[in-house]
């Protein structure tokens, strides 16, 4: 007999057991968040150090604490110290803080847009936002014609502007056409894309060959170009529109139920997807409008979030926002290793998303948890003892 | 609680489903709605907790015209479980169960809710596959968590759309005894649409037959269940028996229908 005395366990078929199981589940979930916001910071530190520059991790990490601590290094006396300095916070500092945030903001774009359009295929870019913005920055490059200022900043502003025509029409046909479904919306956002896009091809073949060049390279995602006045702007209106996307994450779960269910739940179904096609189309706008079309990820990170924690958007959506950075940051940090042959990282995404993508889908989670077909023989799960949670 | 349905008519678009429904049900009763597909059995229920507005008449609970409550309190007034459910995006059954406390509930999870839902799972059977995806189970057992969610939302009127017609005929038994007794011991007003009308006419005290989208007989059991209602209703020859008290159906054959 021990002598040490203990509790016995909560049995699961009482109340207190089913809490403490309900407990460790959720528990389990934040563990994960917690873990991602870890590995977020820690190739943070690392992704400042690659520059071209020989900085080992710690050299990236002391620059940035010494900075936010206020030291300053003379530049003749610890040129080393100084040069770091200089490099991780005046070159690669604001281009690694933007892909956090553009990580971040598409992520959670796709992850709410999925929910809200009942789609597994939906993106951030899915009502033509994209093909909005690149027709008002080749409006901009090739005609010359844009609102307010010129240069960069006119393009800038015309993305903005014409990203959020197509979201604009799509939600003002479903403010007129009363119970339009989600399925209609995305098609009426492709119809609207492929008259941008005609207009866009229209521009391009009959410009000059520079023109063309620099137009096409503006579609490419790029974080090269993110400098401390831009990434303001982006920091700002990512944060806002993530902050209310984060307050919807239960009626997004309402949602996933299905329209009537959430309705006989007390959710006001169309305000709920409203305010989010709202606020995630300005989000991605703002983004969208400094970077150029960085695909995948508004796709990749929901979904390989939901294939590890489940589809509870309270988890998935702040989830979402940390993982997104964690995939761009890594796709930029290689495409800044690959800086000679000038690869934007809207081409590394690509190819680093596609074979994980893959994986995840085919992956016996991923098949498991969200794209089983509805005839596929295989209910492995249901054959399982009731214990092996998910 | 009281509904009383007062004329309501319905379309979708031009074509309409409900003309002139009329019904005054009062709680505790269990009453089920017997009709062929298509006479607009699932429209009557979604008019009566608003996810759709009839055309004209009104829905009254309790006195109170439903177009004057809002969304949120229906929810606390009235459960609703659908028909089939949307598993795009499954969240566990735990969590789909805990989203019929969403009238009630704040940012948490309170212990409250988990009880609630704990002993609803208990209930119906289901608690060992509380922690499981809702898209690993069988259609049988989404049943079973969809009444476990419209059960935790702790209504005055529980709407319930073919709760049964995924389950085998011991669990269909068990389910719809157990509505009949949630009906007495919670005091509250259960409507059912059901496809089986000798389960209906077993635990039911009211049924309404609905045919043409109007309502064809109203009343008791033994009052509804009869040759005559089945053949205009259904377009069945059947024999009607009496078992236990209660009115049971043996199916001869089909009606022949014009041109057979």
């Amino acid at each position: 007999m021990s002598p040490l005395k203990h509790r016995p366990a909560p049995q699961p078929d009482t109340d207190e057991g089913f809490r403490a199981e309900y407990r460790s589940y959720i528990w389990r979930k934040v563990l994960f968040i917690a873990f991602l916001a870890a590995a977020m910071f820690i190739l943070l530190g690392y992704s400042v150090t690659v520059s071209g520059r020989d900085m080992t991790f710690w050299d990236g990490i002391m620059a940035i604490a010494d900075r936010i601590m206020g030291v300053t290094y003379d530049r003749a006396e610890e040129p080393v110290k100084f040069w770091n300095d200089y490099i991780v916070w005046n070159s690669t500092m604001p281009r690694v803080l933007g892909a956090v945030v553009c990580g971040a903001g598409l992520a959670v774009c796709g992850a709410a847009m999925q929910v809200v359009l009942n789609n597994p295929l939906a993106e951030p870019y899915t009502l033509g936002v994209s093909s909005g913005a690149v027709f008002g920055a080749c409006l901009a490059i090739i005609l010359g014609f844009s609102f307010g200022s010129i240069g960069t900043y006119g393009i800038i502003g015309n993305a903005f502007i014409f990203a959020l025509v197509p979201c604009a029409v799509v939600i003002v046909l479903v403010g007129v056409m009363k119970g339009i479904s989600p399925v209609t919306m995305i098609l009426a956002g492709t119809a609207i894309s492929y008259f941008f896009s005609g207009l866009t091809t229209l521009m391009m073949v009959r410009t000059d060959d520079d023109t063309l060049t620099s137009s096409f390279r503006w579609q490419i995602g790029s974080l090269a170009d993110i400098g401390w006045n831009s990434i303001w702007v982006i920091f700002a209106g990512t944060a806002v529109c993530t902050a209310v996307l984060m307050m919807t994450t239960k009626y997004l779960n309402a949602l996933a139920l299905g329209d009537r269910s959430a309705t006989s739940l007390g959710v006001d179904v169309n305000k709920v997807r409203y305010t989010i096609l709202i606020v995630s189309s300005l989000m991605v706008a703002v983004i969208l409008s400094f970077t150029g079309i960085i695909g995948f990820i508004g796709l990749l990170a929901p979904h390989m979030v939901r294939s590890i924690l489940g589809a509870d958007n309270r988890y998935v959506i702040p989830a979402s926002m940390l993982l997104g950075p964690v995939i761009l940051l890594f796709a930029d940090t290689i495409s800044r290793f690959l800086a000679e042959v000038d690869l934007p990282v809207g081409i590394v995404m690509m190819f680093v998303g596609s074979p994980i993508f893959l994986y995840i889908l085919l992956g016996r989670r991923g098949r498991r948890v969200m794209y089983r077909c509805s005839d596929m023989p295989d209910r492995t799960a249901a054959s399982r003892p009731a214990t092996a949670h998910s | 609680m009281r509904i009383m349905i007062n004329g309501i008519d319905f379309a979708y678009g031009s074509v309409p489903v409900l003309h002139n429904i009329t019904a005054d049900l009062t709680g505790p009763r269990f009453v089920s709605i017997l009709g062929p597909n298509g006479v607009g059995k699932s429209t009557l229920i979604h008019c009566i907790n608003k996810i759709l507005s009839p055309t004209a008449g009104t829905v009254m609970l309790d006195g109170r015209d439903v177009s004057g409550i809002s969304i949120k309190e229906m929810a606390k007034l009235v459960g609703y479980v659908p028909y089939s459910a949307n598993d795009t995006f499954p969240l566990s059954v735990v969590d789909t169960v805990l989203m019929g406390r969403h009238p009630y509930s704040k940012w948490g999870t309170l212990d409250k809710d988990l009880d609630i839902v704990h002993d609803t799972l208990n209930m119906l059977g289901i608690s060992h596959l509380a922690m499981r995806s809702f898209s690993e189970l069988s259609a049988g057992q989404h049943q079973k968590v969809m009444l476990a969610r419209g059960l935790v939302q702790e209504p005055e009127v529980l709407l319930l759309d073919e709760p049964t017609s995924n389950l085998d005929v011991r669990h269909q038994l068990d389910v719809t005894k157990m509505l009949k007794k949630l009906t007495e011991e919670k005091n509250i007003l259960v409507i059912m649409i059901s496809h089986d009308i000798n389960i209906a006419a077993k635990y039911s005290d009211e049924i309404i037959m609905l045919h043409g989208g109007s309502i064809y007989a109203v009343g008791t059991p033994e009052e509804v269940i009869n040759e005559e209602n089945l053949r205009v209703v259904y377009q069945v020859e059947s024999k009607v028996i009496v078992d236990d008290g209660r009115p049971h159906v043996i199916l001869r054959d089909a009606v022949p229908m014009c041109g057979d």
